[in-house]
């Protein structure tokens, strides 16, 4: 990564610290990477029939026998893609909203994202069964994401200023409405539509998941990402209040809305694909805010790593552990983010 | 008064700020004296920091003008305001984990292209920054690690790295022990003494006002009671008139600055008949 700015020189032992802390963060950028290679080839070894990591790597450049070739890139890496796309942007949505709300536990669910999207491709699924589910319910979702969290722009919107306070608050109201909603269509339609479609949406999973589906991702990341990352810098200024960033000179509320339509982009199209996945939102900013510190410009490469690297995980060992049974992955990261933020909270980090 | 003041570095005219029902600022014209350290006093809620804000456009006017070397302020890009005027709010907050030096760099936001990059330009206005607020050893900790009076110090070198000819200050020594704030105003009055910035600050504490101001502006439900040198502003009767309080003002012994003493709240309305009768009392325009 050519992420990281050189520090500024300052005489004697604080400069050495500071070059220190720097080289430190891109050693730690590197190491997520190589842990993402890792679980990466591992993943792709999992299912039916288990291939191991040499037969991978020889698959993934063009050197595999013609039926691993055939499984690999044709079965198993779209959804290992897929997986690696809706961890980073789930990620990196939190970091921009975690920014925006000045709130560390701010996650894509708390601007109504998860809920407007759970609204949409619930109403096709119960409403309109007959649609092919892997185009018309994650455009529905994304159209669902995109209104809730936009309205929660709106409404928290008050003589053009955003208050992050009101803006969460009004995130998670409107994510109630659409859960109510969510719940009056399955009642109303008596789960006449694709009941195990729905569940398996609503709880986030990867299962089936085609190279279709990583090419609707594909575009929101490959924007989303480095968009976030050139606007890093003034996303750091954010975190200094409401006065010291306009003092600096910051256009504070059209950072803010350009930050927005990133994040509910990013995570938008991230559960359109994967259904509600929990808690990579909150815990990978989190966690790489403890590994390289608040800095953007390095938080927002290390989150997208961390983020891609959990989901993977978890949809592998959602495989893994009971076959040919799958634990949906969204069941896997809230099983292992509810308790981390329980610890967390019993230490009194959080 | 219309047009250039070449005196002023900032100024005001007929200057009006209403919060809703409310009018914190009637009617207020102002000169800020280039090159100079000046302080605003008054009591709580007498719209001394409202207009700091306002100077400093965190709010808007709601009529008359703010003057930056005589061109209204509104006309400004924001980060060519932020070029000209540093801003420092009260009891300002950093996320955890951030550092002094990512502090400080921070300043030259108004400085850089949308990228974002450091020039040496911008290493360098940082350095000195920090050297200049005693901070350059302590540039690697984290601020939640500083005491409150490192932590103020790293605040006004990101000020200072903001590279201006014009500071604002909102209570700078508020939350700091007696040492602290001594070693802050020597800071801002070396600043203004070497490097010619024009230096206006919001304080609380009446002698320490007039002990590091060339002007005093006390401000009575804001509208401006008195303004001058502190001999002519720091009297019984602005005291009296504008805190409420029954004082003596007397020279202080080491530098002959004008030094309050209160002593009791003043009656309700109990203008003795000696008002306007002492020296350096000035009367409200």
């Amino acid at each position: 990564m050519t992420a990281t700015a050189m520090p500024t020189v300052a005489p004697g032992r604080a400069a050495a610290a500071l070059a220190a802390a720097q080289r430190r963060r891109v050693l730690v950028l590197g190491a997520l990477l190589v842990v993402l290679a890792v679980v990466l080839v591992l993943s792709i070894g999992v299912g039916a029939v288990w291939i191991d990591p040499a037969r991978v790597v020889r698959s993934l450049v063009g050197a595999g026998t013609a039926v691993d070739q055939k499984i690999i890139v044709g079965l198993r890496l779209p959804r290992v893609l897929a997986a690696v796309l809706i961890g980073a942007a789930l990620a990196v949505s939190g970091v921009l909203l975690q920014a925006i709300t000045r709130n560390s536990l701010a996650s894509p669910s708390v601007v109504g994202v998860n809920g407007g999207a759970g609204l949409g491709a619930l109403a096709v699924l119960s409403l309109a069964p007959g649609a092919t589910a892997n185009t018309a319910v994650p455009l529905a979702a994304f159209a669902g994401a995109a209104v809730a969290g936009g309205a929660a722009y709106l409404l928290s919107r008050r003589q053009g200023i955003v208050n992050p306070g009101r803006l969460a608050l009004i995130g998670v109201a409107i994510g109630g409405l659409t859960m109510a909603l969510i719940q009056l269509i399955i009642v109303l339609t008596l789960m006449q539509g694709d009941v195990q479609a729905s569940l398996r949406w609503l709880t986030g999973s990867l299962w089936g998941r085609t190279w279709d589906n990583v090419l609707q991702l594909t575009p929101w990341v490959a924007v989303g990402l480095p968009a976030a990352w050139i606007l890093a810098s003034a996303t750091d200024i954010l975190g200094l209040g409401d006065d010291v960033p306009r003092s600096l000179g910051s256009r504070l509320e059209a950072l803010k809305l350009g930050l927005l339509v990133i994040a509910i982009g990013l995570a938008g199209s991230a559960v359109a694909v994967g259904g509600s996945i929990a808690f990579i939102g909150l815990v990978a900013p989190h966690v790489c805010r403890r590994l390289v510190g608040p800095g953007h410009r390095t938080l927002i490469p290390a989150a997208a790593l961390v983020g891609a690297a959990l989901v993977l995980a978890a949809d592998t060992l959602g495989r893994a552990i009971v076959p040919p049974t799958e634990i949906p992955v969204g069941l896997f990261t809230a099983l292992i983010g509810a308790p981390y933020f329980l610890l967390q909270i019993r230490r009194g980090i959080a | 008064m219309t047009g250039p003041h070449p005196q002023s570095k900032i100024a005001t005219d007929n200057l009006t700020l209403r919060y809703g029902p409310l009018t914190v600022i009637p009617d207020l014209t102002m000169r800020i004296r280039q090159g100079a350290i000046t302080s605003l006093v008054g009591r709580n809620g007498c719209g001394k920091s409202t207009l700091l804000r306002c100077l400093g456009r965190l709010l808007p006017a709601s009529g008359g003008s703010v003057l930056l070397d005589g061109k209204s302020i509104a006309g400004f890009a924001p980060k060519e305001l932020a070029r000209q005027m540093a801003m420092l709010p009260q009891g300002p907050t950093a996320p955890d984990g951030m550092t002094v030096q990512d502090l400080v760099e921070k300043g030259r936001y108004p400085h850089r292209g949308a990228l974002g990059s450091n020039t040496a330009h911008d290493r360098e206005r940082v350095t000195w920054a920090l050297r200049q607020t005693g901070m350059s050893d302590l540039a690697d900790r984290p601020l939640e690690r500083l005491s409150g009076g490192q932590r103020q110090r790293a605040w006004i070198a990101m000020a200072l790295a903001q590279d201006t000819s014009l500071i604002l200050l909102d209570e700078p020594t508020t939350f700091l022990d007696v040492a602290y704030q001594l070693e802050l105003m020597e800071l801002l009055r070396r600043l203004n003494r070497e490097h010619g910035t024009t230096i206006l600050m919001v304080l609380h504490d009446l002698n320490q006002a007039a002990a590091f101001s060339d002007t005093l502006i006390a401000l009575r439900e804001g509208t401006i009671y008195a303004v001058g040198t502190p001999h002519e502003v720091l009297t019984v009767d602005m005291v009296r008139d504008v805190f409420g309080l029954t004082a003596d003002v007397i020279a202080d012994p080491r530098s002959g600055i004008p030094l309050c003493l209160p002593y009791a709240l003043a009656g309700p309305q109990t203008d003795d008949a000696a008002a306007g009768d002492r020296p350096g009392a000035v009367q409200p325009a």
